[in-house]
């Protein structure tokens, strides 16, 4: 097991994450998002301090002065000396970036007199950058987009469209993100650049995560190559693909895309050598060992809590992958024991019967549960029976459908409505039985008059 | 007087009657100035024969200041409606429709609503064309009915459908359309046909309708209350429901429809909240017997998936899944739907075990071929048959009534001149709108030859 996950001898407490070695994973700007969220989540606890230090130690090496400010005020001198606010440094770099803001603005200015495209676009993104930098993704992402109407070459827009993802995805933006990543995608030339692609199908897929969108999640993040290494890492790493990839994979895929995409898929399975623990669980769980999985699954949790984009989806991923798990293991069997599968999965016999119930009422499994013997059988469906009885009750349906459409039909006809408080003359009166006016329903009569009633097929093939 | 009865007594077969009834008009000026003389006048008439002068005389004394009850006045008017002739009852459908009421509040004042049920079903007889048209003494015959609580007795009138108000033949009015779905509804509910009852009450809904209505209100709220009995959801509206009837569905009938999103969520905790809360509305609107009826359908619904996912379950386990308060209601209850056919089970008194029958599983030989064996016999297959034929007789008639219309001239005259309107520039698009619903509102005439049709085709 790799040195950062390595807390199988602790339990509840994630005492011994391994921050540095998590952290390597990131540069800029996640290194310190992801930094944050882990003291956030950790209040209280070391891991918190030593987050807010090295965020802090990132932050001094941008021009960030916003963040720093509060991630000095959230350190609160717990620290010691070194840790409080550096007014100097401050002052210095909000000076700097004041007069660079100045003079690229100023270029800008220059080159719009100057009508050069290129020069405008190259000043636009210079000023996304640095609006970026001083942590104002507003301005950032405002500046980015501008920079669309001088780009000239694929190769721009796709720069411009990378650089409005990771705003956008830092401001969790992600109606933007989903439509940059397809502005991006359908640039010519784009598939030829293996670490372009990826990049905006890690994108992809991790704002689809976001939205619990797992399966296609699963699907993008599975498409991503092993070239694009730590080229992304200021947005997501290769080693986050691999878990995010496996676990929405594993919740959402069933067996045979599970074998393409995942296991037999070479570029991911590259991708998850980074993480070996991911990799354990997934052919577990592809192996019918459901106990071991499990317990994959949860020696993972604390870590996973701490992740900046998983935390919120870990209790639904664990739920869904658990309930894959119980109707996999059931579905090659007639009747199986449940106390064999308590012992399997590691459950309470009365847990598992609840769960099984559950899943049983919602339609994933067809079986019955014998609770005296507590056995589960599985039922075979009696298709000739369903298909009758449902002939039956469309031939109902649609005897009744009729039988009111004819009778309203004659009441239309009849102008037989009942006229308001004011008699039938008044406007209202009459606009409304003009919406009952069988000859303004522009042609078709009967059928299309009375609003297409949604006898449809079935009324047009019993018309003989 | 004696001349006009007389003139009826000679008037009487069918090629006079057109002249009788002339006759009868005029003379409403001897009528009020003779009152005391129509009772004895009724003496010499035959209700059979002399339908149509009967029903005059009737009319007249009933609309006079009769005291309210009057026994003479019921006894003659139940031996017409019993009695009376068809073909000269159908001339003077508003005299006979008039009287009908009449004698309606007549049998409610005395509190014996029961005697006029067979005198009025024979009425309604008399003054329909053909089974699938709709009268005016609909309505009052199922008051009667739900009055005596005599259901069955309804029982034929309701199974037919009808398919034609004829406002002409039968001076029927969107009230009484409301009323009988109402009534009808509330008589099936009575009768525990709770599709028919949905039928009959989604048709008082989705009538088309240009103001609200009190009766489609409360028709709305026992829709919902039978929905939630009979298919566990509220069905959502058709979408041809007119706007104003959801107008008011919204401001009338909140808390039915908060008591449908209780019961949804299948928690017997929240229903239960949700009726103690809104008991004031239910009980003014005399529905605390279907609510509590809605309350122990949740149980039984509960049970029923219960049979769907186990073989067998302890009392204790069901108690608890389904909110009740022991095992010992819970096996009441089951006991109960066991003896109303909602679910096959058995009880193990000694471990307190409930076997639900397996309906599906095809476990030994026997078993399975007696699982195809509903659809193998021959009355499963002659079943089957029957419905397809009435589908098909369904559609052929739909059919019917589209080719009338669309042959129809006054609808064709408008259609063209919807599309030459399109074509002109405009100009012309102004007026053409303007004509077409004012020549819908005043459209009785040009519909008259198509429902003389329609009435002699369907």
């Amino acid at each position: 097991m790799a040195t950062s996950m390595d807390e199988d001898a602790h339990v509840a407490d994630h005492g011994s994450f391994d921050l540095e070695a998590y952290i390597s994973n990131y540069t800029g700007h996640a290194k310190i998002d992801r930094l944050l969220f882990i003291a956030e989540r950790s209040a209280g606890k070391p891991l918190e301090l030593e987050a807010l230090r090295m965020a802090h130690d990132e932050l001094k090496k941008t021009e960030n002065t916003q963040r720093y400010k509060d991630v000095v005020a959230r350190i609160d001198g717990r620290l010691g000396a070194s840790y409080t606010l550096d007014r100097v440094w401050v002052e210095n770099t909000d000076r700097r970036s004041a007069s660079k803001g100045e003079r690229l603005e100023s270029e800008l200015q220059s080159f719009k007199a100057a009508m050069m495209k290129e020069s405008i676009r190259m000043g636009h993104s210079d000023l996304g950058d640095w609006s970026y930098d001083r942590g104002d993704l507003q301005t950032a992402f405002k500046c980015y987009a501008r920079t669309r109407d001088y780009c000239t070459t694929s190769r721009h827009v796709v720069a411009m469209c990378l650089a409005v993802i990771r705003t956008a995805l830092e401001l969790e933006n992600f109606v933007h993100v989903a439509n940059y990543i397809g502005k991006a995608e359908s640039t010519p030339d784009v598939t030829n650049d293996p670490i372009t692609y990826s990049k905006l199908k890690a994108s992809s897929g991790l704002h689809l995560l976001r939205a619990k969108k797992f399966k296609l999640a699963a699907r993008k993040l599975c498409e991503v190559s092993p070239e694009m290494g730590s080229s992304y890492s200021d947005v997501i790493a290769l080693h986050d693909v691999a878990v995010y990839g496996s676990l929405c994979a594993l919740a959402s895929l069933d067996r045979s895309e599970l074998r393409n995409k995942v296991i037999s898929n070479i570029g991911f399975r590259e991708i998850l050598e980074l993480a070996p623990e991911m990799r354990e669980l997934v052919h577990s769980f592809y192996n019918s060992q459901y106990a071991a999985a499990l317990r994959c699954l949860d020696a993972l949790k604390p870590s996973l809590l701490l992740d900046m984009h998983l935390s919120d989806s870990v209790p639904q991923l664990y739920a869904l992958i658990r309930h894959r798990a119980l109707c996999q293991y059931v579905q090659p069997f007639s009747s199986v024991n449940l106390a064999a599968m308590a012992v399997a999965f590691n459950t309470a016999v009365g847990e598992l019967e609840k769960q099984l119930a559950g899943l049983i009422m919602d339609g994933a499994i067809s079986a019955r549960i014998d609770s005296a013997t507590k056995v589960l059988y599985a039922s075979k469906a009696d298709l000739r029976a369903t298909t009758f009885a449902k002939v039956l009750s469309a031939g109902e349906a649609y005897c009744r459908d009729t039988r009111a459409l004819l009778l309203r039909a004659n009441l239309v006809q009849h102008d037989f409505m009942q006229s308001g408080p004011l008699g039938g003359r008044s406007k209202k009166d009459r606009l409304e039985r003009s919406l009952y006016d069988m000859g303004g329903l522009g042609g078709g009569g009967l059928m299309y008059g009375m609003g297409g009633m949604g006898l449809g097929g079935l009324g047009r093939s019993m018309m003989v | 007087m004696e001349a006009l009865v007389t003139q009826v007594v000679a008037l009487s077969s069918p090629n006079d009657l057109s002249q009788l009834l002339s006759t009868l008009k005029n003379a409403e000026t001897v009528f009020t100035q003779n009152y005391q003389h129509i009772a004895a006048a009724l003496q010499a008439l035959d209700p059979a024969q002399h339908s149509l002068g009967f029903a005059f005389f009737l009319h007249h004394l009933a609309k006079g200041n009769l005291p309210m009850p009057d026994a003479s006045f019921i006894d003659n008017a139940s031996r017409f409606f019993t009695l009376c002739n068809p073909g000269q009852i159908q001339m003077i459908p508003d005299i006979f429709c008039a009287t009908a009421h009449i004698y309606k509040e007549h049998l409610l004042a005395i509190s014996n609503p029961r005697r006029g049920i067979l005198p009025l079903r024979a009425g309604l007889r008399a003054l329909q064309l053909n089974p699938e048209v709709l009268t005016p003494l609909h309505a009052d015959f199922f008051q009667l009915c739900l009055l005596s609580k005599c259901y069955n007795a309804a029982a034929p009138v309701l199974a037919e459908d009808i398919f034609d108000v004829a406002p002409q033949q039968t001076s029927c009015t969107p009230t009484d359309l409301f009323l009988y779905c109402y009534f009808g509804g509330m008589l099936c509910i009575g009768r525990k046909q709770h599709a028919r009852a949905l039928e009959l009450l989604l048709q008082a809904i989705t009538a088309p309708a240009v103001a609200g209505n009190a009766i489609v209100a409360a028709a709305y709220k026992k829709y919902v209350l039978v929905c939630l009995i009979h298919a566990g959801q509220l069905l959502p509206l058709p979408k041809y429901t007119s706007p104003c009837v959801r107008h008011v569905i919204d401001s009338e009938a909140r808390p039915y429809n908060e008591l449908a999103a209780a019961y949804v969520l299948r928690n017997a905790e929240k229903l239960r909240r949700a009726v103690d809360q809104h008991s004031g509305v239910f009980a003014a609107d005399n529905n605390l017997g279907l609510v509590r009826q809605v309350v122990s359908s949740l149980a039984v619904r509960s049970i029923q998936r219960l049979t769907q996912s186990f073989l067998t379950l302890s009392l204790a386990d069901i108690a608890a899944n389904t909110g009740l308060s022991g095992a010992e209601e819970a096996e009441a209850k089951i006991l109960r739907m066991v003896a109303a056919g909602q679910i096959r089970a058995k009880i193990d008194g000694r471990s307190g075990m409930v076997h639900f029958a397996d309906e599906t599983r095809a476990g030994t030989g026997a078993a399975a071929s007696s699982s195809g064996g509903l659809w193998d016999s021959a009355a499963g297959v002659a079943a089957l048959d029957d419905r397809m034929r009435q589908v098909l007789e369904l559609g052929k008639r739909l059919q019917q009534a589209h080719e009338m219309v669309s042959q129809d001239r006054a609808y064709l005259s408008k259609v063209t001149a919807r599309e030459r309107s399109k074509y002109d520039l405009g100009a012309a698009a102004g007026p053409a709108g303007v004509v077409g619903p004012a020549a819908g509102m005043g459209g009785d005439p040009d519909f008259s030859p198509f429902t003389v049709g329609a009435g002699s085709n369907l």
